[in-house]
């Protein structure tokens, strides 16, 4: 039951995203961060466009938005499928590789980084 | 002398049906000088206070056994009082990916608290400390509440206030210097 409403909460936001785009338009959703801080980027901060142009294949612009969320999603879909969509836990090995004490460590480090690395060189400009 | 065989085969005294549990998973055997000692069959391990043991190790009254997920009521087995056995205790639901997405989606600075205590769940867990566990647990589901109210509050407060900035637009404003 909740498994269908997730699934359908998803394909309904893939749907908006891959029509509308998110770049320049006022009705999407806004970083909070961003918009209290004044200007500092959050981590996630561009993730709306990375999936729009994932969606229509654009992967060299989708990794200029957001090159950590564009590299770190494979483990994050890992992580949905282990958690969600294992009912006969085969792949178990896996989901405590993506649940490890030393994993998380790692993510929250990497992730740690990249949010100072992108407001000190705003290289990846998005408004 | 009494043997106590567990596993997820149905052929076991004792049968658990969890797939990280394998079919001949261990032994208990109370002998009889009165001392238990407990014979690992499994190819994952089984774990008495969150150590894994090699073959076989004497157990002691207050130990705790482990079985892939499932902590088990041992000596329950070997009671001839006609009370209920007490269900195996299961490792409690992960709540590391609502976590991350919260991080993700949401405002990330209230995200690092849950997704730090809702990875110490499963380290802790799987070491024994079960009440330190459970209250990480619920440390990490606060944090994540507390980070999707922010970010839920933010956007109605942010899209309430596009559309009223769209509905009260007047359009006459801009001709105030040409209008005589």
């Amino acid at each position: 039951m909740f498994r269908y409403f997730i699934i359908s909460a998803v394909l309904a936001i893939l749907t908006l995203l891959y029509f509308f785009n998110p770049e320049g338009s006022v009705f999407h959703l806004k970083c909070p961060f961003f918009v209290l801080t004044g200007g500092y980027y959050c981590p996630s901060c561009g993730i709306q466009r990375v999936i729009h142009n994932l969606l229509h294949f654009n992967f060299a612009e989708a990794f200029w938005y957001n090159p950590f969320v564009f590299i770190i999603s494979p483990y994050f879909i890992l992580l949905i499928i282990t958690t969600w969509f294992d009912p006969k836990k085969k792949m178990s090995k896996l989901k405590n590789f993506c649940y490890n004490y030393k994993t998380i460590i790692v993510f929250l480090v990497v992730m740690a980084i990249w949010w100072i690395i992108r407001n000190v060189f705003p290289v990846f400009y998005i408004s | 002398m009494k043997i106590v065989k567990i596993g997820r085969s149905r052929l076991n005294d004792v049968v658990i049906d969890n797939p990280s549990v394998d079919e001949m998973h261990c032994y208990i055997i109370f002998d009889d000088n009165g001392k238990y000692s407990l014979i690992n069959s499994s190819v994952n391990g089984t774990f008495v206070n969150g150590l894994n043991i090699n073959r076989e190790v004497a157990l002691g009254e207050n130990d705790i056994v482990r079985v892939g997920d499932v902590v088990l009521p041992w000596k329950s087995y070997f009671c001839n009082a006609p009370a209920p056995v007490p269900d195996p205790e299961e490792k409690p639901s992960n709540f590391l990916v609502w976590a991350i997405l919260s991080a993700v989606f949401c405002c990330v600075p209230f995200s690092i608290p849950s997704i730090v205590n809702a990875a110490k769940v499963d380290f802790l867990w799987n070491n024994g400390r079960y009440d330190e566990a459970y209250s990480a647990l619920s440390r990490a589901k606060t944090w994540f509440w507390v980070s999707f109210a922010i970010g839920i509050i933010f956007w109605i407060l942010y899209f309430a206030g596009l559309f009223s900035e769209i509905l009260l637009y007047d359009d006459s404003y801009y001709y105030d210097d040409f209008y005589y």
